[in-house]
């Protein structure tokens, strides 16, 4: 059972403020929705909690199970049990998936895996999301077509069975028939070893797959609206106009003035009951 | 265990190799004039640590196999010239690793004289100073060396973007019934990439292990005992990570 909390959580970019004031606590077994328009701080969030460099927290706290994750460097967070699937995965040449996956569960053993087992598990990740066996020995997503980034993402996370699991935007990129794969590979980790997941994706498809238990609309940096399943159906058939008229939102401005504000007070509207 | 001390080579040599395998540690400056029996195969591992200056021939006589594997780790700097001769039907497989920590310069010529001739080069180059660190790669192919295959890669990996690099690969021919191949990369490790392999759980130092893997594997495939390429592996990787670690943090 793990439980990450993020408490009034404000990052920036070169100085430029993205997200603020954003609080959100993720449980074993839940998966959180979140959706919101392009540009508004998904990926920040997401990156944030991985401790990607790039984002400085001004403000607030991430804890996960008690433990102050801010305080925790990439790697001590991964074997933590955080894990993030990214939207851009990064192309390594020179070492071999194999070999890095090798290591990454190792990075997390007392005694480095048998060989014989290591490639047991990697094989059968490679199948169940029906990768060409051949790229566990290409180095690194060198050269991956799109679609075959995002499941070696999946594959990554079967291997190292992460607590805390966040998908950005794994769906897009697949085919059809990837996405179910792909969607079943992570219900089925998900039922034998219940994660607590913070899912980003732009569309419906993917989350009719998941079942969310929780769904969230970051907007300007901030989580101006949570509720439940009809949420994703709505904005998959309306969009965000009526959230940005309902809460007065422009949505040109780029969160540069009151959003923090705004992003408060309508989250204080959406909890109560202001659907 | 024996072949796991090399023999200890300097001054002015001339060798008949007829063993399959010869570790040799270079010394000092060093003349080696190495003669290749016909029909034979041979691997040469040159643990080059302690030399200052080679000057390396050897003649492949025909249908023999000469493979060579050099390894340069310590922040000595070296000045090398090697020229490889293949007679008719002769195959040379060259691979080297180097760590980029000293003044490190290496010419290779590979001569292609003879018939049905094949060879392959490969350096890999782990840089972390901005001393000059320079490699020439020359493949001839001369005219009477009809069906030659002749291949040279270049491959090294910066820590810092103030660390100097030259690789200059190159191709005489004059038999164009060959095939003929060169690739050079300098690559270095972007901020990005290191933070997607630490959020996997990597530490600092199983990364600099992991790529300096790339580098050095290749060449300690050429070895054909185990225990020397364990032995090898274990000296290298030390040293890698005492030199590699401070660049990347
Ligand atoms: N490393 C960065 N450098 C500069 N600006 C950044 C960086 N990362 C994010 N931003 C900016 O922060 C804002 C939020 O970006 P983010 O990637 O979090 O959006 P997102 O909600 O994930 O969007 P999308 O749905 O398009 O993926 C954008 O304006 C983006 O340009
Ligand atoms: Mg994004």
């Amino acid at each position: 059972m793990s439980t990450l909390e993020i408490k009034d959580l404000s990052v920036s970019v070169n100085d430029k403020p993205i997200l603020s004031n954003l609080s959100l606590t993720v449980n074993s077994g839940e998966i959180h929705a979140l959706m919101g328009p392009n540009g508004n701080g998904k990926s920040t969030l997401l990156s944030t909690i991985m401790g990607d460099p790039d984002y400085t927290v001004t403000h607030g706290s991430i804890m996960l199970d008690g433990k102050d994750v801010l305080s925790m460097s990439v790697d001590q967070r991964s074997k933590a049990g955080i894990f993030l699937a990214m939207q851009y995965p990064i192309e390594i040449p020179g070492v071999t998936n194999s070999d890095f996956l090798k290591e990454a569960i190792n990075a997390r053993r007392e005694s480095p895996i048998r060989l014989f087992e290591f490639y047991r598990l990697m094989e059968g990740a490679i199948h169940d999301l029906k990768m060409k066996p051949d790229l566990a020995h290409r180095f690194l997503n060198q050269g991956f077509s799109g679609g075959e980034k995002k499941r070696n993402e999946i594959v990554q996370m079967k291997l190292l069975k992460p607590s805390i699991a966040m998908l950005d935007e794994t769906d897009s990129g697949l085919d059809v028939d990837a996405l179910k794969l792909v969607a079943d590979a992570i219900l089925d980790l998900h039922q034998t070893a219940p994660m607590g997941m913070l899912v980003v994706s732009h569309y419906k498809r993917f989350y009719d797959y998941l079942h969310p238990s929780h769904v969230h609309v970051l907007i300007n940096g901030s989580i101006i609206l949570s509720g439940e399943k009809d949420l994703i159906e709505r904005i998959d058939s309306e969009g965000y106009d009526w959230i940005y008229r309902q809460y007065g939102i422009d949505p040109s401005n780029n969160g540069k003035t009151s959003s923090g504000l705004l992003g408060t007070c309508a989250t204080k509207g959406a909890f109560n009951g202001n659907l | 265990m024996a072949i796991c001390n090399p023999i200890v080579i300097s001054g002015e040599n001339h060798l008949n190799v007829v063993e399959p395998l010869v570790y040799w540690q270079l010394n000092g400056n060093t003349n080696l004039d190495v003669m290749v029996q016909p029909n034979s195969q041979v691997t040469l591992v040159l643990d080059l640590n302690a030399c200052r200056s080679v000057q390396f021939h050897a003649m492949v006589q025909p249908d023999s196999i000469l493979d060579v594997a050099l390894v340069s780790m310590k922040d000595q700097s070296i000045d090398q010239h090697y020229r490889i001769t293949l007679q008719n039907g002769a195959t040379t497989n060259i691979r080297s690793c180097f760590l980029g920590n000293a003044k490190k310069t290496m010419k290779m010529e590979i001569i292609h004289h003879g018939l049905s001739t094949v060879s392959t080069m490969e350096h890999y180059g782990l840089i972390n100073t901005a001393n000059d660190f320079k490699i020439e790669a020359i493949g001839t192919i001369e005219k009477e060396a009809d069906n030659t295959q002749c291949r040279q890669a270049l491959r090294a990996l910066t820590f810092s973007d103030h660390d100097h690099v030259t690789m200059v690969p190159s191709l005489y021919i004059d038999n164009y019934n060959c095939s003929a191949s060169h690739s050079t990369s300098i690559g270095a490790m972007s901020p990005k990439q290191l933070y997607y392999l630490q959020s996997r759980g990597l530490t600092m130092e199983s990364i600099t292990l992991l790529l300096a893997k790339g580098y050095i594997t290749p060449v300690l495939e050429l070895i054909p005992e185990e225990e020397l390429k364990t032995q090898l592996r274990e000296e290298i990787e030390k040293v890698v990570i005492d030199a590699c670690l401070t660049k990347l943090q």
